[in-house]
């Protein structure tokens, strides 16, 4: 026996269509399909109309053997970077911030991304570009992904360096960053990290 | 044999607008792929009036006929022949149709006279007792009288409708005038059948073969209509639109809460019919969509109910008035019969009490009315009624004398609707 069905007035209905007390339309089964088995070797959920074998790795529902395709990689980790004007990192001589400073977060899309200020002479395009801040060196800093999907940052002989959650970091060293870790470089210059999974 | 519906309608209405409109066709067809299973036997019970009203011409027509019909009975059929006048006399009992049983029949109904009163109720309460040995043959009754049932016999009348409903169907014929319309519709409505005159007894032959031919092609029996509706919902009529017009609003039998049978008897392959649902609903607000009805066909076959087919009635309420101002071509058509057959009826009321006015005026619009629907069965009935000037706008004149036969044979008539034409 299939369990009761409940409309939408919250009558119970004998019909799958309409309510068979009130009428009222009833939403299509389609829109709940029962949740599919998932393959045992690659977690992926079994496709009842592709037969015995998982369409993604192969592996054998009948007689359990595993599959010969790697399993997919999870999905990737995305990572961004949010640019903003902190007035309060302003130190003694340095220029005023500019007011109302906004930008849209950057995407750290690639293996290694830039942090610096651009210089068409010495076609430096950062990807991370913070032109606005004169503290810092053209080429700062580099945000690297991993194999795994991690992100680290190294700064790259910066002239005026670069800190970690407040704390100076060493030239060159490779320092895994996570989810909200905080960046500040040059004058007033902040960056949030983001992990996006 | 299977039966197919199709729904039209249109489902979407005008914000608070309450009433829902549907046209099912129902087609029986014989594919060969099974479904239901069909009834083998088939009992014909021929039930004539030997009155003294039938005396002479009518009477020996009327032997005539019943003599024809017992030899055109095919040999797996079952049959019987039932006199009636102050009490009915079973002149041939329930019997399969061999040549022996044929002959002692035939000699029996050579022995039929004439005389005495018109007592219907004990005629179908014979009629009854016939049926009633094979209640799975398809079960098909025909009367045939000439006279008004006498008036201390309509009390036992109406209580003996009630027991035969759903043992039998039965069709009425009335030969001559002297007949009354609403009586004989009576008791064709309770059994599902349809009345008719025989203007001269000369045609009783010809109409009884008929019914003959109709009853033996019918295969399914016991066949009804199952309307549900919504919880606060309600029927405002279910008639049968084609091939003729039944209003059914007043047969429905409740089956549950909100469900309702109305029987439609026997069914042939092949065989198709048009109904007009009005459901009157609950207004939603605008984008709501709800079932207004559920119609079903059910058969029932040794105490078994199982469902033929099924459609739905919809309401979508809209405040798109290009979709809800639209009436959708099968319920106008329908509707427009209805209106053509009212329209008869009261006009030919009205003509009986002499407001020609008024009379002029309902038969001219039934006349417009039948040219537009293409009717032309009623629009030649009409004319022997009135003198048609112009058809399509629905000018006439009243024939100054008209014979009662051809203004019964109007009236019993003009039920029969116009199949909807092709777009």
């Amino acid at each position: 026996m299939s369990p009761a069905l409940v409309c939408p007035q919250g009558h119970q209905t004998d019909e799958p269509d309409f309510c068979s007390v009130c009428g009222t339309k009833l939403a299509a089964p389609d829109s709940v399909p029962a949740p599919a088995a998932a393959c045992p070797d690659c977690g992926v959920p079994r496709d009842p109309a592709a037969g015995a074998f998982c369409e993604a790795c192969g592996h054998n529902y009948v007689t359990g053997e595993q599959g010969h395709i790697k399993p997919p990689a999870p999905a990737p980790i995305v990572w961004t970077a949010e640019v903003s004007v902190d007035p309060s990192l302003r130190e003694d001589g340095s220029p005023e911030p500019p007011a109302g400073f906004a930008a849209p977060p950057v995407e750290l899309s690639k293996d290694s991304n830039l942090i610096g200020r651009r210089s068409d002479r010495r076609a430096i395009f950062p990807e991370v570009a913070l032109d606005a801040d004169d503290a810092i060196s053209h080429r700062h800093a580099l945000l690297n992904r991993l194999p795994d999907g991690g992100l680290v940052l190294r700064d790259i002989g910066s002239s005026n360096g670069t800190r970690l959650n407040g704390a100076d970091l060493k030239p060159l060293v490779d320092t895994p960053l996570k989810d909200g870790d905080q960046i500040t470089l040059g004058h007033w210059t902040r960056i949030t990290i983001r992990s996006h999974q | 044999m299977n039966f197919k519906a199709e729904v039209f309608q249109n489902a979407y209405l005008s914000q608070g607008t309450r009433e829902v409109h549907a046209i099912m066709t129902i087609t029986a067809a014989d594919d060969g792929s099974g479904g239901i299973s069909t009834s083998g036997d088939k009992l014909f019970g021929i039930i004539c009036d030997t009155s003294g009203s039938m005396e002479g011409a009518k009477i020996h027509a009327a032997k005539q006929a019943m003599t024809r019909i017992v030899e055109l009975l095919p040999q797996d059929a079952y049959f019987f022949v039932i006199a009636g006048s102050d009490h009915a006399v079973t002149v041939s009992p329930c019997a399969r149709a061999t040549a022996e049983s044929k002959q002692s029949a035939i000699s029996a109904i050579r022995t039929i006279r004439a005389g005495g009163g018109t007592y219907i109720s004990t005629w179908l309460s014979q009629a009854l007792a016939q049926f009633d040995r094979m209640p799975g043959a398809i079960r098909q009754g025909l009367l045939l009288t000439d006279g008004q049932n006498e008036q201390v016999d309509e009390p036992r009348l109406d209580a003996m409708l009630n027991a035969c409903e759903g043992h039998f169907q039965c069709e009425c014929r009335g030969v001559g005038a002297d007949w009354v319309i609403a009586e004989l519709q009576k008791i064709s409505g309770k059994l599902l059948g349809s009345t008719d005159i025989i203007p001269d007894a000369a045609g009783i032959e010809n109409d009884f073969r008929g019914i003959l031919e109709r009853a033996l092609k019918k295969d399914v029996t016991d066949v009804a209509l199952r309307l549900w509706t919504p919880v606060g919902a309600r029927v405002l009529f279910c008639k049968q639109v084609s091939p003729q017009l039944v209003d059914l609003t007043q047969r429905a039998h409740a089956v549950k809460p909100q469900t309702s049978d109305y029987p439609t008897g026997a069914w042939g392959r092949s065989e198709s019919r048009d109904y007009h649902f009005a459901i009157e609903v609950k207004p939603g607000g605008v984008g709501d969509e709800m079932l207004a009805g559920r119609a079903s066909l059910i058969i029932t076959q040794n105490r078994v109910e199982s469902k033929a087919t099924e459609a739905r009635i919809l309401a979508i309420w809209t405040d798109d008035e290009a979709k809800s101002t639209r009436i959708e071509r099968h319920v106008a058509h329908y509707t427009g019969q209805a209106e053509l057959a009212e329209s008869i009826h009261q006009g030919l009321e009205a003509r009986e009490r002499g407001e020609d006015e008024v009379a002029t005026r309902l038969l001219g619009k039934a006349v417009r009315l039948a040219h537009e629907s293409g009717n032309e069965a009623t629009a030649k009935l009409l004319r022997t009624v009135v003198d048609v000037e112009n058809a399509r706008e629905g000018t006439v004149r009243l024939k100054s004398s008209v014979a009662r036969e051809d203004a019964m044979a109007l009236e019993t008539r003009s039920t029969k609707t116009a199949r909807i034409s092709r777009p």
